[in-house]
């Protein structure tokens, strides 16, 4: 075997990494005066790497956490799909408190088109022992009737529509669609796709989430699964503990505020931006409009106001999960309506006639209401406010959907709605009051309007409400 | 960006990653910070794939990405732990004048490589299979071999040196049979 050079030698160890200093200059020199030299060191390095990667056990690796890291490189999507999905989880059980959503619900029975948006397979034995269910909340009564009890196995929801069930366990799910999923025994669920909040209460530890990406255990805790058709599934958890074990490679505990998203080959990417100042719950709360309260035929309500809440892509109606306020296409999202604090109206509310909403403001304000542009304003509207210029919509909204019937999907083939703003100027502290979205007699496949409270420009944000007495 | 423009970029990388990392290695990044470095290239790559005339060849447009992301490592204070040396980094980025496909950087020579591999005596089969499959260092093989680790070194790089050596005969010849 003939001797290496001194090149050779300095070479050998730097591939390896386990140059000195001395080698460093030596193979410097060389390559700054001779371009073989530089040719040949580049040549072992590339070799190198290439027997490493035949080295690999798992060669779609490197793909795999490419493609997470692409379909995931902005966290802010996630993020805003988690806080809608804690909007709709505090409304329902606001509304359940008050046992209010038996009217709700039996209300959305009774007018909503009739639609099948799940299917549920009774064959003892197919997909597993199943669990035993209560129905709490359904945007499809029809299909989902609210106090009724199932035995669940394999289930899906459709696009647009949302599903609670309470396990005999007492562990809540709320599901947003589209999902798929198999309740797999009492304590156990595999989603196939879809988004999934799951409330352990008071249930022990260890109800278990599988997904095509692995497992993630609860650990008593309040927590929030999605499962993506690539098989990157993201967790967020908002009280206790979670465990997330990829089906390959190493687990981790999540806390309280954090978020992860993981592959099946092990690929686990910290979500930076889920922190406890994303949860609406700790968001501080609007000083501007103090009290929202709304009644219909059931008793009267609170609502939600998410203080500076109205912005492109706030979720329009916190009973459907998907569309939300946009600009006009074409168009920037109005200035005057962005940072306004945003009151939650719900789209079942387009049925009532007799709606009613009053909002308390603290200080003078502009109040604006988005109305569906296809339907004539009431005559509320018209007589109180004043029609703007400016205009927004709603949506992607799914198809099939009464509210949406008779519209023309965009050149995307998403379906849009779009809205008027109508403004009202408060000179004072005090209360506002909102009619029905609609002319009496009329509505029909019309949308519920919005609402958005924005402080005077130049005027000094108002001190925090007090304590309300009991 | 479209599912289908996504799709079509994945089905390029899964062609092109194991030329991009050995590229990116090539410009003396550490063996354990390549796929970091190659995997931002390739988000440079997906983020202007909008550019990108798709009738040209995708793998030299990532490298050109790849060899002006090292270029910055060398310049950032910050990142220059991802390189092995940054003076060497700055000499070869300088001399790399044939452009980013001069080196073991085609499906070919991958090819070329895999059969070298199998055509190899047995001896280097396992060091190989030491070295790059069960990761142990020059040290711990040369502990089983009772040599010292700069054999070991030695070793690898005449084992380098004829893979080479195979992978240029077979680029010249493709129909020659793997030496024994």
């Amino acid at each position: 075997m003939s001797a290496m050079t001194e090149f050779e030698s300095a070479l050998s160890r730097f591939v390896e990494g386990e140059h000195s200093p001395d080698d460093e200059s030596l193979l410097l020199r060389s390559v700054e005066t001779d371009a073989g030299a530089c040719a040949a060191m580049r040549q072992h390095l590339a070799l190198e790497d290439l027997l490493r990667q035949h080295g690999q056990r798992d060669p779609e690796a490197f793909v795999d956490a490419l493609r997470m890291r692409l379909s995931c490189a902005d966290d802010e999507p996630f993020v805003e799909r988690v806080r809608v999905a804690m909007v709709q989880h505090e409304l329902r059980a606001m509304m359940m408190r008050q046992r209010a959503w038996k009217r709700f619900a039996l209300a959305a029975a009774a007018l909503l088109a009739i639609s099948v948006v799940g299917w549920v397979t009774w064959s003892r034995g197919l997909w597993g022992p199943g669990a035993e269910v209560t129905v709490i909340a359904a945007t499809d009564a029809a299909a989902w009737p609210v106090g009724a009890r199932r035995e669940l196995r394999r289930f899906t929801v459709s696009a647009g529509h949302s599903l609670s069930l309470r396990l005999d366990s007492g562990v809540r799910l709320d599901v947003g669609g589209q999902a798929e999923m198999r309740l797999t025994g009492p304590s156990s669920v595999h989603l196939d796709l879809g988004r999934l909040w799951i409330d352990t209460g008071s249930h022990e530890d260890g109800f278990v989430v599988t997904t095509a990406a692995g497992v993630v255990t609860d650990l008593g805790t309040e927590f929030y699964v999605e499962a993506a058709a690539d098989a990157v599934t993201q967790v967020a958890v908002f009280s206790g503990e979670v465990k997330v074990e990829p089906a390959r490679g190493s687990g981790l505990n999540l806390n309280q505020g954090e978020g992860v998203r993981f592959t099946a080959r092990g690929a686990t990417q910290r979500i930076a931006a889920l922190t406890v100042a994303n949860v609406p719950g700790a968001q501080k709360p609007s000083t501007l409009v103090r009290e929202v309260r709304v009644r219909w035929d059931g008793p009267a309500m609170n609502r939600l106001v998410i203080a500076s809440g109205m912005k492109p892509g706030a979720l329009a109606f916190p009973d459907r999960a998907t569309p939300a306020w946009q600009a006009v296409e074409g168009q920037s999202f109005p200035a005057e309506l962005r940072g306004a604090d945003l009151v939650q109206t719900m789209l079942e509310e387009r049925w009532n006639a007799q709606f009613q909403m009053q909002m308390d403001v603290a200080q003078p304000c502009d109040v604006f209401v988005l109305h569906d542009a296809r339907s004539p304003a009431p005559a509320w509207l018209r007589a109180e406010f004043r029609k703007t210029a400016l205009r927004v919509r709603s949506g992607p909204w799914a198809a099939g959907q009464r509210v949406v019937e008779g519209l023309e999907p965009d050149a995307r083939g998403e379906l849009w709605i779009a809205c008027e703003v109508w403004k009202r100027r408060v000179p004072a502290a005090g209360v506002v009051e909102l009619g029905p979205p609609h002319p009496e007699g009329t509505g029909g496949s019309s949308c519920m309007y919005g609402v958005a409270v924005k402080q005077l420009p130049g005027a000094s944000p108002p001190r925090k409400t007090p304590e309300k007495r009991p | 960006m479209t599912n289908r423009d996504t799709d079509w970029f994945i089905e390029q990388v899964r062609r092109e990653q194991a030329a991009l990392r050995a590229f990116v290695r090539s410009l003396g990044v550490r063996a354990e910070a390549v796929d970091d470095v190659a995997q931002e290239a390739l988000i440079l790559a997906f983020e202007k794939l909008a550019e990108f005339d798709r009738a040209q060849e995708f793998g030299p447009w990532v490298r050109g990405m790849a060899r002006r992301l090292v270029a910055n490592l060398v310049r950032k204070e910050s990142r220059r732990e991802e390189l092995m040396s940054r003076a060497m980094s700055e000499a070869m980025l300088l001399h790399e004048s044939e452009g980013p496909s001069s080196t073991l950087a085609s499906e070919t020579h991958l090819q070329a490589l895999r059969q070298c591999l199998g055509g190899m005596p047995e001896q280097s089969r396992r060091m190989v299979q030491w070295r790059y499959f069960e990761d142990l260092s020059p040290a711990a093989i040369a502990d089983r071999l009772g040599r010292t680790a700069n054999d070991v070194r030695q070793i690898f790089f005449r084992l380098r040196r004829a893979l080479l050596e195979c992978i240029e005969q077979r680029l010249a010849n493709p129909d020659r049979p793997s030496p024994p």
